[in-house]
């Protein structure tokens, strides 16, 4: 049914209140556009509405299905991805009013949130009861709904893993309300991932706005670590680098272990542009460097640093010490939520491609990427490659980013970087990957075909069952 | 257009912001816990009102992509305090923040656009400019009546000269008046500028108005040369920031005189021993960073400087303090247009000194004191707001 769009306008301020809600363009046009803006253009929505609460989500859900019209769920708006630009149109619905922190039970050791919730205010509630969140390594000013919903990366404990989701309450497309886990049963707490038959949790998980709204999300929380100690090795030699990284995390012996190109650490961390002084005055001149994470009681982290030192003899790094490149007091406020981390736009914007594999495919990802960087005319010095092994290392997980920092009002850059993406995408599937990083259209489309058996099919059937209207965030993931 | 053209260079600007949104908080490294620093943004909430927001609308303006003045587009403009919180925070992490010189300018530039194109600005803020003109004060009030605070005549020769400002002549006089004092127990010689004084052009250029504005400057810096001016002290931190940082812009050249800012001239007094501090004044004080004093000019430590000194005060100090101060919300030509926001910004930061147990706040600028005072008035006058200066003449006796 085709309404005009000021009875639109008129019902969606009946749901949250008239100055929740605009259709004026100078509203919509901060809507439009994110830090991925040269690979996804630029696109006004129709409306942005700010709700307040479950019950106003759902309204505006009841009204979006009614009519047809898209509806793109927001919680920071921070994603790297552009997941958040609508493709057609339609409702951004931001959630930044749903701001409440629930409960944050130190028995249980979980923490219920709404998604207008940011890291910063989380870790720091959590912090006055002895807890922590997973954090993951992107500005605190982020949501841990959006964050956690989408499987993160927490580099400065990654030894907790992707996965910190209990369960969840959703608002479906069609405006009813889903309770996953134990979420779901009553008279008792959300603080179970399972309640009984199949994980519904997991279902709608890692999806970008296009199965529902989360409007609650419970996850695992856990204690601060007594102690944190930091050491950095420097190595020229990727292959001995790797092969430290791979002992180190099969001994599980540290609460982080992140292999990087010489330039992250430098870029997100350091105080100055001139990363090649950096380069030779903190690192070195090494050209990979490996941030060993200790947490723990004082006295298992002496017992641990002997155990690495076993390790760091055999394999001899070019360059041991630290914490490098940062003094202890501001790795510890990075650690635990970070703010340096945005540093990368002083170089300008910020390019990446992320995906999971074996932390052993590393140097095949590495000359894979710097080949086709090379064919599409990028500058080599530019091309940085990361893994962040994580628990549980079975397999030998790890996620891996290829990444640099661009001009991003050069468009000629951005066009070979748009190229680079795409042929890289069918390329890294052909030579092996254990699945991409955030869902986005791109990925499902070079997946389409290659993927054996049903998978990608057989998750679009269970999207246009939960979504028949395909109103959430039609685009973004399948084509339409 | 001339408007357009000093838009356009921000063009690349718009292109580079990285939607990271750290400029929507105060710096949780230093403060341990999330708050926020945009009074604009938390207000309005809608994304267009935080700097990241409104680098995009500045985009839409240079693109064409934002067709119409609509009343929404001239209040996301026109509702920053130009506290320049934002700015602080983007500088530091990005080449956006770092590169442009400061997220204001682009603001700055973004209104002289609208006024420009015939968009803007405000009903009120055409009110002040208007009376500026007839009056030499944004305020509607005669000129005649710029010396009413004072027995003082005005208008003799001199080195030291205090540039009074239109707030602390109409509306804060307690603020001229103390000032006046503290001068006067230094046994310094000093002049005040009297009907030789016109508004500084503050209001003008943060709201865009740019035509009359070499005018005042060249008024300003004329009448005080003749006077022989070697010194000026201000009360009002946009006075002092106008006169210091953009005359010289806009006149192509430095005046041969010194500007100093209250602050900075009673602490070097209190330094040298030009100025005793006898008296006690008992009371637990918390202070407030004037924007255009702090954030703006770098002007962090000497009032607090001059509160230490003062007997048997205690300064006790609220999180959001120095560069992540929160705006009072009076700035930028928003106590005019939008008072409401102004007055709820103020009450937010009574509530901040409240929360750390402190009801007299204290600031150092007649303009943060006005609207400071608005909210306590609001609030049933439960806190007690002053100017440094003002304790300070209470510690002289
Ligand atoms: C410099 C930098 C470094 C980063 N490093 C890391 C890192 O180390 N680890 C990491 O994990 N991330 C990292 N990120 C990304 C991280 O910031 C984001 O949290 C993440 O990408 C999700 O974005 P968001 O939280 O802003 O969510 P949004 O942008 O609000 O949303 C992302 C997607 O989820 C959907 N969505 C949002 N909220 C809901 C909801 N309530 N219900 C249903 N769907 C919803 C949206 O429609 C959209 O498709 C980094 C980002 C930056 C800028
Ligand atoms: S801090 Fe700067 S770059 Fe980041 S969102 Fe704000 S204005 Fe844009
Ligand atoms: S100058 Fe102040 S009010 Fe304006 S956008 Fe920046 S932080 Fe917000």
């Amino acid at each position: 049914m085709k309404m005009p769009e000021k009875i639109i306008l008129r019902l969606l301020e009946d749901a949250v209140g008239k100055e929740n809600v605009s259709d004026d363009e100078s509203i919509l046009i901060a809507y439009s556009r994110d830090q991925y803006w040269n690979f996804v253009p630029p696109k006004m929505p129709d409306y942005v509405v700010r709700p307040k609460n479950t019950e106003e989500v759902q309204a505006v859900m009841r009204i979006a299905n009614r009519y047809r019209i898209p509806v793109i769920p927001m919680s920071s708006g921070v994603n790297v991805r552009g997941l958040c630009i609508p493709e057609q149109g339609g409702i951004v619905l931001e959630l930044k009013r749903m701001n409440r922190i629930i409960e944050i039970n130190k028995d249980a050791m979980t923490a219920t949130v709404e998604p207008g919730v940011t890291m910063v205010e989380f870790v720091a509630s959590a912090r006055k009861l002895g807890l922590r969140p997973a954090v993951p390594g992107a500005p605190a000013v982020v949501s841990p709904v959006s964050n956690y919903m989408l499987r993160g990366v927490y580099h400065h404990i990654s030894s907790i893993g992707i996965d910190h989701v209990l369960s969840m309450e959703i608002v479906l497309p069609n405006g009813e309300l889903l309770y996953t886990g134990s979420a779901a049963f009553p008279n008792i707490g959300p603080y179970s991932r399972f309640g009984f038959g199949p994980d519904l949790t997991g279902l709608f998980m890692g999806q970008p706005g296009t199965m529902g709204v989360v409007t609650k999300l419970t996850c695992r929380m856990y204690p601060l670590p007594e102690a944190e100690e930091w050491l950095g090795a420097g190595f020229n030699d990727l292959s001995k680098a790797v092969k430290f990284v791979d002992e180190l995390m099969t001994e599980k012996l540290l609460a982080s272990c992140w292999l990087l190109h010489w330039s992250v650490p430098l870029i997100t961390m350091a105080p100055s542009r001139d990363l090649q002084k950096l380069r030779e005055d903190v690192l070195g001149g090494c050209e990979w460097f490996i941030n060993l994470t200790f947490e723990s009681s004082k006295g298992l982290i002496d017992y641990k640093r002997k155990a690495v030192e076993k390790i760091v003899q055999k394999y001899k790094p070019d360059l041991i010490g630290g914490p490098l490149p940062m003094e202890v007091g501001p790795i510890k406020n990075e650690w635990m939520y970070p703010r340096r981390i945005f540093n990368w736009f002083k170089f300008g914007n910020y390019f990446a491609l992320a995906f999971w594999g074996p932390l052993t495919k590393f140097e095949e990802y590495h000359d894979l990427g710097l080949k086709f960087w090379k064919k599409h005319g990028l500058d080599p010095e530019k091309f940085s490659i990361i893994a962040a092994p994580t628990e549980p290392y079975c397999g030998k997980l790890s996620y891996i980013e290829m990444e640099c920092f661009y001009d991003s009002t050069n468009r000629a850059e951005a066009e070979s970087l748009t190229a680079f993406t795409s042929d890289m995408t069918n390329e890294l599937i052909e030579l092996g990957i254990y699945g991409w990083f955030r869902p986005y259209a791109l990925a499902v489309k070079a997946s389409l075909g290659k993927l054996k058996g049903n998978y990608v099919e057989l998750w679009k059937k269970i999207h246009d069952i939960i979504d028949p209207n395909n109103t959430m965030n039609p685009g973004k993931l399948w084509p339409v | 257009m001339q408007g357009l053209r000093d838009l356009e260079k921000w063009r690349k600007f718009s292109y580079l912001c990285a939607h990271c949104r750290c400029c929507s908080a105060a710096d949780y490294h230093t403060l341990g816990e999330y708050m926020q620093i945009c009074p604009s943004g938390t207000y309005f909430g809608f994304e267009s009102y935080f700097s990241s927001g409104k680098m995009e609308v500045i985009r839409g303006l240079i693109e064409g992509l934002i067709s119409k003045p609509s009343e929404k587009l001239l209040e996301i403009v026109y509702v920053c305090t130009l506290c320049g919180a934002c700015e602080k925070n983007c500088e530091e992490f990005t080449l956006l923040g770092e590169d442009s010189g400061g997220l204001t300018h682009i603001f700055e530039d973004a209104r002289a656009f609208l006024v420009e194109s015939g968009w803007g600005p405000l009903e009120k803020h055409k009110e002040f400019a208007s009376s500026i003109r007839v009056n030499h004060n944004p305020y509607l009030e005669p000129h005649e009546k710029r010396e009413s605070w004072t027995e003082k005549s005005s208008l003799r020769k001199g080195s030291l000269v205090y540039f009074t400002g239109c707030t602390s002549s109409y509306r804060q006089k307690e603020v001229a008046k103390a000032t006046v004092k503290a001068l006067e127990a230094m046994e310094e010689k000093f002049v005040i500028m009297g009907s030789e004084e016109w508004c500084c052009g503050s209001p003008l250029l943060r709201t865009g108005q740019i035509d009359q504005i070499t005018e005042l400057a060249e008024h300003n810096v004329k009448a005080l040369k003749e006077i022989g001016a070697k010194k000026v002290i201000t009360s009002c931190a946009g006075c002092y920031r106008t006169l210091k940082s953009e005359y010289p812009k806009i006149l192509g050249a430095q005046p041969d005189f010194e500007v100093v800012h209250s602050s900075q001239f009673f602490a070097g007094a209190l330094d040298k021993n030009k100025l005793k501090l006898t008296k006690d004044v008992d009371a637990t004080v918390t202070y407030h960073d004037p924007c255009h004093l702090g954030r703006h000019m770098g002007v962090y430590d000497e009032p607090r400087n001059l509160l230490k000194k003062i007997p048997d005060l205690k300064l006790v100090e609220m999180p959001r303090s120095r560069q992540n101060s929160w705006c009072c919300g009076a700035g930028g030509g928003v106590k005019s247009a939008f008072p409401d926001f102004a007055t709820s910004t103020a009450v937010e930061r009574l509530r901040e000194a409240e929360a750390i147990g402190v009801k007299k706040i204290v600031s150092m600028c007649p303009f943060c004191k006005h609207n400071l005072t608005d909210a306590a008035k609001l609030l049933k006058n439960k806190f007690e707001v002053y100017d440094v200066v003002e304790l300070l003449s209470k510690a002289i006796g």
